[in-house]
C-alpha cells in the first residue's frame, strides 16, 4: 500500500473516531441535534470523502460504512455503564409449556401465504414492471427490476404483518398483480 | 417538532409486533445463516487450513492458463464432464490455480463434475478434500437442500432478515436518545436489549448490505426467471442474453479450443496492463463454444471484468462491470460486497467481526422476548433452553464437524454435516434435561471451548510445518476455545450461577 494510501486510510479513521467523539460528547450531554450533530455528520463526510480518494467511490463508501460501523461497534464496548447486579429473582417453577392453540394455527397460515407468495408474487410484479417501464437502459432496467423484488418483498412483509388487516392488505396485492398483468399483456 | 410526534404510538407498536413475530418465527433460520455466514467470509483461509500440502500458485500468466485448460479439457473429454470448462486463477487470499470442469445436464441428475488444481508448471492434481470447508459452504448457500431450492430459501432467510432490520428500526423510538447506551450487569434483559439495538442501529449499513446482497444472491435465480416469463414471454435464454451479454452457440459439432494468446492480445490493446484472474469455456470444444477471460480490476468493487470470444477467437462484448450501464456494474457488485472480498485479509476480518455483531443482534432478539415472557409470569422454559443450545452449541457443533473431517481424512462433506446436526441436535435434545437456559448455556460454552481446543491441537498435530494462514487460524481457534472454556466454567461455578439474573 502506498504511503498516500496509508495515511489517507488513517486520517479516515481518525476523523470517523472523531465523528463518534463529537457525537458522544453531545449525548452524554443530551444534545442530540444541532451544532454538535452537524460537526459529527462532517466528520464523517470527511472520513468518506478521504476513503473515496484513496481507493475510488465503488470502494471507498463500502470501506467507509464497513469501517465507521465497527469503530462505533468498539467504541461501544469502551462505554459499557456498569451495573450493580440485580439480586436474582425467585424463578417460578419450571411448569409445562402452553401448547400453541389450535386456533391461531389457521390465522398463521393465513398471515404465511399472505405475507409470503401472494406478497411475493406482488413484489416481483413491481419489479416486473420497473423492468419493463423505467426509462433506463434495457439492461439497466432489468437488473434493478430484479434487485428492487427483495427490498419490496420486505417490505410487504412487514405490511402484511404489522397492518393485522389481511382482508385489505390481500386486495392491495391482488391490485399490484393485477396491474402488473395488464401492462404484460398489453406490450 | 420532535422525534416522538412524528411518529405515532400506533405505528410504533405494529413495527415493532412485525419485527418480534418475523424474529420469533424465523430465528433459527436466520441465526443459522447468519453463523454459518459469518465463517463463510474465511472460506479462502478454511480451504488452505484444511489442505496445507496443496500446490500454491502466486501468480498465473496466460501461457500457465491456457496450458492448464488444454490438459483439464481432454481429460474432461475423456471422462465425459465436457460441457463446461471454468480455470479460476490465483488470489492473494487463495493461491490455488483451480479447475472445474462440468457435464451436460441431463434429467434431474447432477451433471458430471470433475475438479484438480494445477501447480505452477500446469500439471493437474486433483482436488484436495476440504471436506468441513464445503460443508460450510454449502450450510451458508444452500442449507443443503438440492439446487436450486437450497438457493431460494437461504434468499428467502435474507429477505426475512432484511424486514426484520427494517421493521426494527421503524419501531426504534429512542434511536437518539440511547445512541451510546450500553449496560452490563444489572438485568440481562435490559443488557441484552442495549446490545442488541445498539448493534443493530451502529452496523446497520453493514446488516444491510449483506441481507440485501444475500438476498439478490439466493434469488436471483429465480427472479430472473420470472422476469424472463414474463417480459420475454418465457425466453428464459433471451433475458440472460439482454443481462449478460453473448451466450454460446447450439452448434454442438466437435471443434478445437481457440487459441488464448490473440484474445489476452486484444484484451491487453483495450485494457494496457490487465491481469489474467479467470478462464471460462461454455459448450467447450463446440463449433457455438465462447471463451470468457476475466481480467482482475481493483480499483473497483467488481473485482473483476468479463470479456466474451467466440469459438474462433473473435471478440463478442464486454460485460461492463467496471464501465457498463449502471445495473451491470450494480450487478457486479452484489457478490463482493457480500463476501467481503474487496479489502484483501483485513476486510475479511472486519467482515467477520460484524458477522459476530449480527449473531449477537439475531441471538439476543429471542431471548429477550422469552426474558420478557418470563417477567410477566408466562415462561416458556423448553423454548429457554432450546434456543440457549442453538446459540451456544454453534461452536460446539462447528468444532465438532472440524475434527471429524481432520481425524477422518479423505472425507466427504457428508460426514461434517452429519457430526454438525448430530451434536446441534443432540445439545437441543441434552438441553431439556438441564436445570435452566444458563446452564445450558454456560455447558455448551465449555464444551464448545474444549473442542476448539481440542481442533488447533489436532490440526498442528496433523500437519506442524504449515503457511501463516493456517498458523494464524489454529491461534485464533487456540485462544478462542480458552476464552470460551474459562467463561462457561467460571458462570457454572454455584455462586455465579446463583447471581445471575435474568429478569
Amino acid at each position: 500500500m502506498a504511503l498516500p494510501v496509508v495515511a489517507a486510510v488513517a486520517a479516515a479513521v481518525a476523523l470517523s473516531l472523531a465523528g463518534l467523539l463529537i457525537a458522544w460528547r453531545a449525548w452524554r450531554g443530551g444534545r442530540t441535534r444541532g451544532p454538535a450533530a452537524a460537526a459529527a455528520l462532517c466528520a464523517w463526510a470527511a472520513s468518506t470523502g478521504l476513503w473515496i480518494l484513496a481507493f475510488g467511490a465503488e470502494i471507498g463508501i463500502a470501506l467507509a460504512l464497513e469501517s465507521g460501523s465497527l469503530l462505533a461497534f468498539v467504541f461501544l464496548l469502551t462505554r459499557i455503564e456498569h451495573q450493580p447486579p440485580r439480586a436474582a429473582r425467585e424463578r417460578p417453577p419450571a411448569g409445562a409449556q402452553p401448547a400453541f392453540p389450535p386456533a391461531r394455527r389457521g390465522i398463521a397460515l393465513a398471515y404465511t401465504l399472505l405475507a409470503g407468495p401472494l406478497a411475493f408474487a406482488a413484489a416481483l410484479s413491481l419489479g416486473l414492471l420497473m423492468a419493463l417501464e423505467a426509462p433506463f437502459h434495457e439492461q439497466t432496467r432489468l437488473i434493478l427490476g430484479g434487485l428492487a423484488v427483495p427490498s419490496l418483498w420486505a417490505g410487504m412483509i412487514i405490511a402484511a404483518v404489522a397492518l393485522r388487516r389481511p382482508g385489505a392488505t390481500a386486495m392491495v396485492f391482488v391490485l399490484i398483480i393485477g396491474t402488473a398483468m395488464v401492462a404484460v399483456l398489453a406490450r | 417538532m420532535s422525534s416522538r410526534s412524528l411518529i405515532s404510538n400506533t405505528f410504533t407498536r405494529a413495527m415493532l409486533n412485525a419485527h418480534q413475530w418475523l424474529g420469533i418465527l424465523f430465528c433459527t433460520l436466520v441465526w443459522l445463516v447468519c453463523v454459518s455466514g459469518t465463517l463463510g467470509v474465511l472460506l479462502d483461509e478454511f480451504a488452505q487450513w484444511e489442505a496445507p500440502s496443496a500446490p500454491r500458485v502466486e501468480q498465473a500468466d496466460g501461457t500457465l492458463f491456457a496450458h492448464v485448460a488444454t490438459a483439464a479439457f481432454a481429460e474432461a473429454r475423456a471422462q465425459g464432464a465436457d460441457h463446461d470448462l471454468f480455470v479460476l486463477g490465483p488470489t492473494p487470499e487463495l493461491p490455488w490455480l483451480r479447475i472445474f470442469a462440468l457435464g451436460e445436464h441431463e434429467g434431474a441428475a447432477e451433471p458430471p463434475h470433475l475438479e484438480w488444481l494445477a501447480d505452477t508448471g500446469g500439471t493437474l492434481h486433483p482436488m484436495p478434500h476440504t471436506p468441513w470447508t464445503t460443508f460450510v459452504r454449502d450450510h451458508h448457500e444452500r442449507l443443503h437442500l438440492p439446487s436450486p431450492y437450497g438457493a431460494w430459501a437461504v434468499g428467502v432467510v435474507g429477505t426475512l432478515l432484511l424486514a426484520s432490520l427494517f421493521s426494527g428500526l421503524l419501531a426504534h423510538r429512542r434511536i437518539f436518545r440511547d445512541a451510546f447506551r450500553l449496560r452490563r450487569g444489572g438485568s440481562q434483559r435490559v443488557a441484552d436489549a442495549d446490545l442488541h439495538n445498539r448493534i443493530g442501529v451502529w452496523a446497520l449499513p453493514f446488516h444491510l448490505i449483506v441481507s440485501l446482497t444475500g438476498s439478490l444472491l439466493g434469488l436471483s435465480g429465480l427472479i430472473v426467471m420470472l422476469l424472463a416469463l414474463a417480459a420475454y414471454q418465457g425466453d428464459q435464454d433471451k433475458a440472460i442474453a439482454a443481462l449478460l451479454g453473448p451466450q454460446p452457440g447450439s452448434d454442438l459439432s466437435a471443434a478445437p479450443l481457440p487459441e488464448i494468446a490473440p484474445m489476452l492480445r486484444e484484451i491487453e490493446r483495450l485494457t494496457p496492463g490487465a491481469t489474467v484472474m479467470n478462464l471460462i469455456y461454455q459448450h467447450v470444444g463446440t463449433a457455438g463454444q465462447t471463451v470468457s477471460i476475466s481480467t482482475a480490476e481493483p480499483h473497483h468493487l467488481a473485482r473483476n471484468e468479463n470479456w466474451t470470444f467466440d469459438g474462433e477467437g473473435r471478440f463478442l462484448a464486454k460485460a461492463g462491470f467496471t464501465d457498463g450501464s449502471i445495473g451491470m456494474r450494480i450487478y457486479g457488485m452484489i457478490q463482493p460486497l457480500h463476501f467481503g472480498t474487496y479489502g484483501g485479509i483485513a476486510l475479511k476480518l472486519v467482515y467477520v467481526a460484524l458477522g459476530i455483531g449480527m449473531c449477537i443482534v439475531v441471538a439476543t432478539g429471542p431471548a429477550m422476548w422469552l426474558a420478557r415472557r418470563r417477567g410477566q409470569g408466562r415462561p416458556l422454559p423448553r423454548t429457554e433452553k432450546l434456543w440457549a443450545a442453538l446459540v451456544w452449541g454453534q461452536t460446539a457443533a462447528y468444532a465438532a464437524a472440524a475434527l471429524a473431517a481432520i481425524v477422518a481424512a479423505e472425507t466427504g462433506p457428508a460426514l461434517p454435516l452429519g457430526v454438525y446436526w448430530a451434536v446441534t441436535l443432540g445439545s437441543a435434545l441434552a438441553s431439556l434435561q438441564l436445570r435452566d437456559e444458563r446452564q445450558a448455556g454456560h455447558l455448551l460454552q465449555s464444551l464448545g471451548g474444549i473442542l476448539l481446543i481440542a481442533l488447533a491441537l489436532c490440526h498442528l498435530l496433523y500437519w506442524p510445518s504449515q503457511a501463516m494462514a493456517g498458523r494464524a487460524i489454529d491461534g485464533a481457534l487456540l485462544g478462542a476455545g480458552l476464552v470460551l472454556l474459562l467463561h462457561g466454567l467460571r458462570r457454572l461455578r454455584p455462586g455465579q450461577m446463583n447471581n445471575d439474573s435474568r429478569l
